[in-house]
């Protein structure tokens, strides 16, 4: 009661606390979402992949950072074997996007139209059928106010948009798909392939396989199964992103630690007469200690409710701004959040009691 | 400790000294004090500011260490108490009222009386009966629901005074209770302490009221530079002071 009472005292002061601190919680939700909407969106091309295995050039384990040519003859040579039931090359490069007065920059994704490589999901329209047609990523396509039915244009050659994908949002690039043969006339080298995706005849070894396919391109080719594959990407983008959302969310996590420090700091020195009181009246140290923790549990309970319910319209607000920041906020994510702010109000308010400890009782006294 | 007789020494202090040091000099507040107070008795401490009644009540409840000297509490050393039993014996043997009644704005008045028995470890029903007798004997049951910013000046000290009386204290120790309080004000508060002092409870008051020192305590100490100067009966002192400083001081005080 003497807490609840306490924080209401200053009505304003209250909501200026709280506004600050689930800004901070909804910076910390939001970076978290984004993390995992990246990490999710840049490996969906590989994760709903349904490739048995992954080809390669030698010394490349991933298509997030990594750089791959092959001659798209090596097709023909892999397809030979009769534990292979299919082999599609693909052909990711980035390229110039204009649409209208406008140039941007996509991952455009050649491959055969029917086969795989293709947009993990069709969210609109429909997949490629033929040259000259283009399917764009749907975070990129609101970027760029473009939809079904509207033209691009890629080196001069106009495309028809004729579906939007989704999972192929990679936060700094989106993928775009044509065809394998139109990408490679644009690039005027016709022989070329980045990677393979291998689908093996059901019963076949993969090991085995990749075994063989190493043995016959010595030095030529790196291969990799799916899961590995998946794992080498995830790892990639991790590297990439990790350490910056992390240093983002803990600056989140000590701007809320110091605005709960300060604000129980400044209710302790305003309170002095009230805790040299109680120390005199025989509070045990426990429970004066307790006040100041349960004070900012409370403080950053109230801020972590309010910062939840205002963390779905900021972040709508800031994918109107910036659609390609997909942040996907899961509820593990708000257990986690949960789990932080109650340690770092805990641990705040056991350093603000420090205050309380070093108030004498005698300062009361005429 | 109820059980005990009166004239049972409740408060004793031997060769009390307490000495502040500042900027390389050396402060006295108080010299060689040697002063019993027993069970039941009203003892006013009297003297000019600076004196040292302060600094002797918070020596007496713990709250201070003295430079030298002994200081026993209900039979027993306070120098041998942990920090846990001094905390334990404020909440249910020590009552403190202050010049500026020291409540807990955030809190009701009757918030304020529970608190203190919260700490004695008394359960919630009989707290709550306990608090409500409390401010009934006070004469302020009515004003339970009430924040004291709510209150007059008297009426926040009669809920001081029943923060003490809620855990039937051993002894209540005032320090300038009427000091912030209007003339009018004055009466009700002392209007209490007379009825504590009838029912027997052993206080300790620093005042600067003389007809209620006059009339009601049972004994008159009257400090002057850090020492007990003299202490005597009432009559004694307000009729016949033994010493030139206590004769000065109560010509000073009485021609107001």
């Amino acid at each position: 009661m003497y807490i609840w009472r306490t924080l209401l005292h200053h009505p304003f002061r209250l909501l200026l606390t709280v506004s600050g601190l689930a800004l901070c919680i909804v910076l910390i939700l939001f970076i978290l979402g984004v993390y995992h909407g990246v990490a999710t969106g840049s490996v969906d091309y590989v994760r709903k992949s349904a490739a048995d295995i992954w080809i390669l050039q030698a010394n490349t384990n991933n298509i997030m950072r990594g750089t791959s040519v092959l001659p798209a003859s090596f097709c023909d040579k892999i397809r030979k074997d009769r534990r292979i039931a299919s082999v599609d090359p693909v052909l990711m490069l980035f390229t110039n996007i204009e649409i209208g007065n406008e140039r941007t920059t996509a991952l455009l994704t050649g491959y055969t139209a029917g086969a795989m490589g293709g947009p993990p999901v069709i969210s609109s329209g429909r997949e490629l059928r033929t040259d000259g047609e283009i399917v764009l990523d749907q975070a990129f396509a609101r970027k760029h106010d473009i939809g079904v039915g509207q033209c691009v244009r890629i080196r001069g050659d106009s495309l028809a948009v004729v579906g939007l994908s989704s999972g192929t949002n990679a936060f700094v690039t989106q993928y775009a798909f044509v065809t394998l043969a139109y990408q490679q006339s644009i690039l005027e080298v016709p022989n070329l392939a980045s990677f393979f995706i291998v689908r093996l005849v059901p019963g076949s070894s993969v090991s085995a396989v990749m075994h063989d396919i190493n043995r016959k391109f010595p030095e030529r080719v790196s291969t990799f199964s799916h899961a590995a594959f998946l794992e080498n990407n995830i790892a990639e983008v991790e590297a990439g992103i990790v350490p910056l959302f992390f240093a983002i969310a803990l600056i989140g996590g000590i701007v809320l630690s110091i605005i709960l420090s300060l604000i129980l700091s400044v209710n302790i020195l305003e309170r002095r007469n009230d805790y040299a009181v109680m120390k005199i009246i025989g509070a045990p140290s426990a429970y004066l200690r307790r006040s100041v923790v349960l004070q900012s549990l409370l403080l950053a309970s109230l801020s972590e409710v309010v910062g939840l319910l205002l963390l779905h319209p900021i972040i709508a607000m800031i994918e109107s701004v910036t659609p390609e920041l997909a942040a996907v906020v899961t509820f593990q994510h708000v257990v986690l959040i949960t789990g932080a702010v109650i340690t770092l109000s805990t641990i705040s308010g056991l350093l603000a009691s420090t205050r309380v400890r070093r108030i004498l009782p005698v300062e009361v006294f005429t | 400790m109820r059980a005990q007789s009166a004239h049972t020494p409740v408060l004793h202090l031997s060769g009390v000294s307490k000495h502040y040091h500042s900027n390389g000099n050396t402060y006295s507040a108080l010299q060689d004090i040697e002063l019993t107070l027993f069970r039941g008795q009203l003892s006013l401490l009297l003297g000019p500011s600076g004196s040292g009644k302060t600094t002797l009540l918070t020596i007496a409840a713990g709250f201070v260490r003295p430079t030298a000297g002994t200081v026993d509490l209900f039979g027993s050393a306070l120098a041998g108490y942990s920090t846990k039993t001094l905390q334990l014996l404020r909440a249910r043997h020590i009552g403190f009222v202050f010049q500026t009644f020291l409540l807990i704005d955030a809190l009701t008045v009757i918030d304020n009386v529970l608190l203190q028995l919260r700490f004695s470890g008394l359960k919630k029903p009989e707290a709550r009966k306990r608090a409500v007798d409390a401010l009934a004997q006070v004469g302020i049951a009515d004003l339970a629901g009430k924040c004291p910013l709510e209150l007059s000046h008297g009426e926040r000290q009669r809920v001081a005074i029943a923060r003490c009386l809620c855990m039937d204290p051993e002894i209540i120790l005032f320090d300038e209770p009427t000091s912030a309080l209007d003339p009018e004000m004055i009466k009700e508060v002392l209007d209490v302490m007379v009825d504590l002092a009838t029912s027997g409870m052993t206080m300790v008051c620093v005042t600067h009221e003389m007809g209620f020192a006059r009339e009601v305590a049972d004994r008159v100490i009257f400090m002057d530079a850090g020492e007990i100067v003299e202490a005597a009966d009432p009559e004694t002192f307000f009729n016949r002071p033994q010493t030139d400083r206590a004769e000065l001081f109560l010509s000073q005080i009485l021609s107001h």
